[in-house]
């Protein structure tokens, strides 16, 4: 646990635009305490098989770097140069134009002007000039190019896991350049010399042993998956049954090991339990494919498949017709994106139909994986759900697109559709905060750590602000989502920047409202609430 | 002089279509992307709710109808009006429009030359009191396009190094070499004005010297005319190395990135392309991942360590 001292909200709100006296080359980084992750240990980098492992910090003078870390550096660039389209050309086309300035949460809540997009792709676009272009290499600073020093790297660095890969800056700019992707390269080259932070690679290192983030061993799955089917019991008097590794069953049930663990993802992973209960869903858990987020993907692209491998390879083990995904934010980047070319072809698996409203799933005939929302949604539109949304009357909800879902797969409308009809009061945050323009947490892409904490405050800050509206303009006191990242770090920040609204998935929304067959009568929630009424 | 000035001419133009021709190649050649994936995706039909093709049965097999006016008009949109700076601090939006108004109408002025000195050639007379309509319709163009030019170029280039300099949030992230290309196409801007309002009113040197170009004819031209012409033709030669490839790459980043989202059939030039870059071989190893396997040997091997047979020993 970090002990660096967060500032109050007022005085975190002091915001300070005005670019330092300094040229930006000359600003060096500051690694300020409560702004910046730990370094990747060892054990970690050993155990991804990832070079250089050592004892260091970010904040040590010697980062004990390889002899020739620079040549690594370079060549891994040419590499990525020639490889990625998209590099070389976001590299070559930025005019620096700055729409995307203001469009970064990070920048909006630190007033650091690095934070902007555009410079923060000038940190490593300076370096391609200087080794890669030839006015770079004639003119040097006149043209905008710097030498790769251990300096840049720091900076690199900081910057780099300063940026959640949200993507909203994306959608802004006028070049079609994808800054995330810069990002995602920045991130790349840094690992080559062994520079990640632990947050990122303690979970892809306790994946890789067990199959999921947290490092649960089977046992201990199969104890928390109990315990909510003990604590559905005691609210609905409906015994759910927790089917695990069961070979045979139609579907393979993924989802992040968030949902199981920690509150208040438990909440939507009953309603996941009690939902598949109702409708008499053959389906299992997986001790092994027990994770459904893919910190790979803020690692590598070799290691987002090496993560995300285990999906496939359970769902051919045991034997499943295809494959279910829970609420999970960046796990469908990766899914919808990557999975198909990076651990398909999945022949092996069935067309996903679902066996309940014979609903085909076309857009997911390649990966054979659905999202939760898009399943939920079928059979309430077909009618095969008992709902009953006053029971959800004591929550005044706004929703939270996550980044990932929204803006890498545009899934705006299903976890809306769910939420109308489980749900009487529901309440949209400003136009330019949500769908494609919504907001991040502050704390995807492995940021969401404690020591980072000053850094998370003020990254989500424009999206708490627009909470802050809903709840005076509307008595808001609940923020749906539809990932188990924001789950855990929407609630720090509410309490942070909004005190008095919690946080939720939608699929605890359809577990309150879910009247199932011979039930007790529910006085409570899910979380042992009183329902019916504030 | 004429003589100099055509091969020059010949030489800048050929230069600049070589040289964006060797860099566009060049960002072709590239690895493809697969489908970008970052919604909403402008030229679909299900764009305004975040939905796509994939939606529909057997989508590769359908109509992908494609909105090209709307994904076009969102990509170049920024040109002509550059909305975003006027919002956001319109000071410096009065002087960077015209400073790209300058590069576009320039550029636009000499196309629309070398048309109009083609119909001179073929018998129009250029004027406004030409009898033909289309000798008309071409003087009133090309005086258009060159005042835009000229004025907005020259007003352009004084004004973004002074607002630059003047702002400490501008001057910070501003390079050097900026400054040497604000003085430079200032020259070329200014050097075009002098020559119009002082010289040529009408700009008939200007079709001269271009029906002197196609009829390789060498004109005779005012000196102040020949100077701007001169460091037009530099202009163009230096062009390519500056930002103003983004006018290129901004289409390419769109359309060959961002929605390039042609589906892989059976013997297409993609499926070609796509198993070229699938033999390439990875430059590094892991444990889970053999040294010397191509690209398409490590995408179908599962990802995880191998497991040996295990042999017995007696």
């Amino acid at each position: 646990m970090s002990t660096a001292k967060i500032p109050e909200p007022d005085e975190l709100m002091q915001i300070k635009y005005a670019p330092p006296q300094t040229a930006w080359m000359e600003t060096p980084v500051d690694f300020r305490p409560g702004t910046w992750s730990y370094g990747a240990a060892a054990k970690n980098l050993a155990a991804l098989d990832m070079p250089n492992p050592r004892a260091w910090q970010p904040s040590d003078a010697d980062w004990k770097l390889p002899e020739n870390w620079r040549q690594i550096i370079l060549d891994g660039m040419k590499e990525r140069l020639d490889k990625y389209r998209s590099f070389r050309l976001f590299m070559d086309i930025c005019v620096r134009c700055g729409a995307c300035a203001d469009k970064c949460h990070f920048y909006i809540g630190s007033g650091d002007p690095k934070n902007m997009p555009v410079l923060r792709a000038e940190l490593i676009r300076s370096v391609y000039r200087r080794y890669f272009t030839a006015s770079g290499r004639c003119f040097g600073k006149l043209a905008g190019a710097r030498d790769l020093t251990v300096d840049v790297l720091k900076e690199w660095f900081y910057y780099f896991y300063q940026c959640t890969e949200c993507r909203r800056c994306s959608v802004f700019c006028p070049y079609g350049i994808d800054q995330a992707e810069i990002t995602m390269i920045g991130r790349e080259l840094l690992n080559l010399v062994g520079c990640n932070i632990n947050w990122a690679l303690e979970p892809a290192a306790n994946c890789f042993r067990t199959g999921n983030h947290l490092g649960i061993q089977p046992g201990g799955i199969k104890d928390m998956l109990e315990f909510l089917a003990d604590d559905i019991e005691d609210r609905t008097g409906v015994r759910v049954e927790v089917p695990i590794n069961k070979k045979g069953a139609d579907i393979l049930f993924v989802t992040p090991s968030a949902d199981y663990f920690a509150d208040p993802g438990t909440y939507t992973c009953m309603g996941y339990m009690m939902l598949f209960h109702e409708i008499g869903l053959n389906y299992t858990f997986s001790t092994y494919a027990s994770e459904g987020g893919n910190f790979g993907l803020f690692t590598s692209h070799e290691m987002i498949k090496r993560l995300n491998a285990k999906i496939y390879a359970e769902a051919k083990r045991l034997g499943v017709k295809w494959i279910l995904g829970g609420e999970c934010g960046h796990m469908w980047r990766v899914i919808h994106q990557y999975m198909d070319t990076m651990n398909g072809p999945a022949d092996f698996l069935e067309e996903p139909v679902s066996p309940i409203t014979g609903t085909r799933f076309e857009n997911a005939k390649s990966t054979k994986m659905v999202h939760i929302t898009e399943f939920t949604a079928d059979l309430i539109k077909n009618g095969k759900l008992k709902l009953d949304p006053s029971r959800n009357d004591h929550v005044r909800l706004t929703f939270h697109d996550s980044c990932n879902p929204a803006r890498a797969m545009g899934l705006f409308e299903e976890p809306r559709y769910i939420i109308q009809k489980t749900c009487d009061h529901f309440y949209e945050m400003a136009e330019d905060t949500i769908r494609e323009k919504t907001f991040c947490c502050g704390a995807g892409a492995g940021l969401g750590n404690d020591e980072n904490l000053e850094m998370r405050m003020r990254g989500g800050m424009p999206r708490a602000m627009a909470v802050r509206e809903v709840v005076k303009k509307h008595g808001v006191n609940r923020l749906g989502c539809i990932c188990a990242i924001d789950r855990a770090t929407l609630t720090t920040l509410m309490d942070y920047w909004v005190p008095g609204v919690s946080v939720m998935g939608v699929h605890e929304l359809v577990g309150n409202a879910l009247v199932m067959k011979s039930e007790k009568e529910r006085s409570t929630d899910l979380r042992g609430e009183k329902i019916g009424g504030s | 002089m004429g003589t100099l000035l055509i091969v020059l001419t010949y030489i800048a133009y050929v230069f600049i279509v070589a040289v964006y021709a060797i860099k566009v190649r060049k960002w072709l050649k590239l690895p493809v992307h697969i489908r970008w994936d970052l919604y909403p995706v402008i030229h679909e039909e299900q764009y305004r709710y975040g939905g796509s093709y994939y939606e529909k049965p057997e989508w590769w097999t359908q109509p992908r109808p494609k909105n090209t006016g709307r994904s076009l008009w969102h990509a170049l949109k920024d040109n002509f009006y550059m909305g975003e700076y006027f919002k956001r601090n319109p000071l410096y939006w009065l002087f960077l429009l015209p400073w790209h108004l300058g590069f576009i109408f320039i550029i636009l002025f000499h196309i629309t030359c070398f048309f109009a000195a083609t119909a001179m050639v073929g018998g129009v007379t250029i004027a406004s009191d030409s009898p033909q309509l289309l000798g008309q319709i071409f003087y009133g163009i090309l005086m258009a396009f060159a005042v835009i030019a000229f004025i907005g170029g020259t007003f352009g280039c004084i004004g973004m190094p002074v607002i630059k300099l003047a702002d400490r949030g501008l001057r910070s992230y501003a390079m050097p070499m900026n400054y040497f290309n604000y003085f430079f196409f200032l020259i070329v801007y200014a050097s075009g004005l002098y020559s119009w309002l002082a010289l040529d009113p009408t700009l008939a040197e200007y079709r001269m010297y271009w029906v002197g170009l196609i009829t390789l004819t060498p004109p005779d031209l005012n000196p102040a005319t020949v100077f701007h012409i001169i460091l037009f033709d530099i202009f163009l030669i230096y062009l390519p190395f500056t930002r103003s490839t983004h006018y290129i790459t901004r289409l390419l980043a769109y359309f060959k990135i961002r929605w390039d989202d042609e589906p892989n059939f059976r013997g297409s030039m993609l499926e070609k392309q796509l198993n070229d870059l699938l033999a390439q071989k990875l430059s590094w190893d892991a444990p889970h991942i053999l040294k010397g396997q191509s690209w398409v040997e490590a995408a179908i091997s599962s990802g995880l360590p191998e497991t040996k047979p295990e042999t017995k020993k007696d």
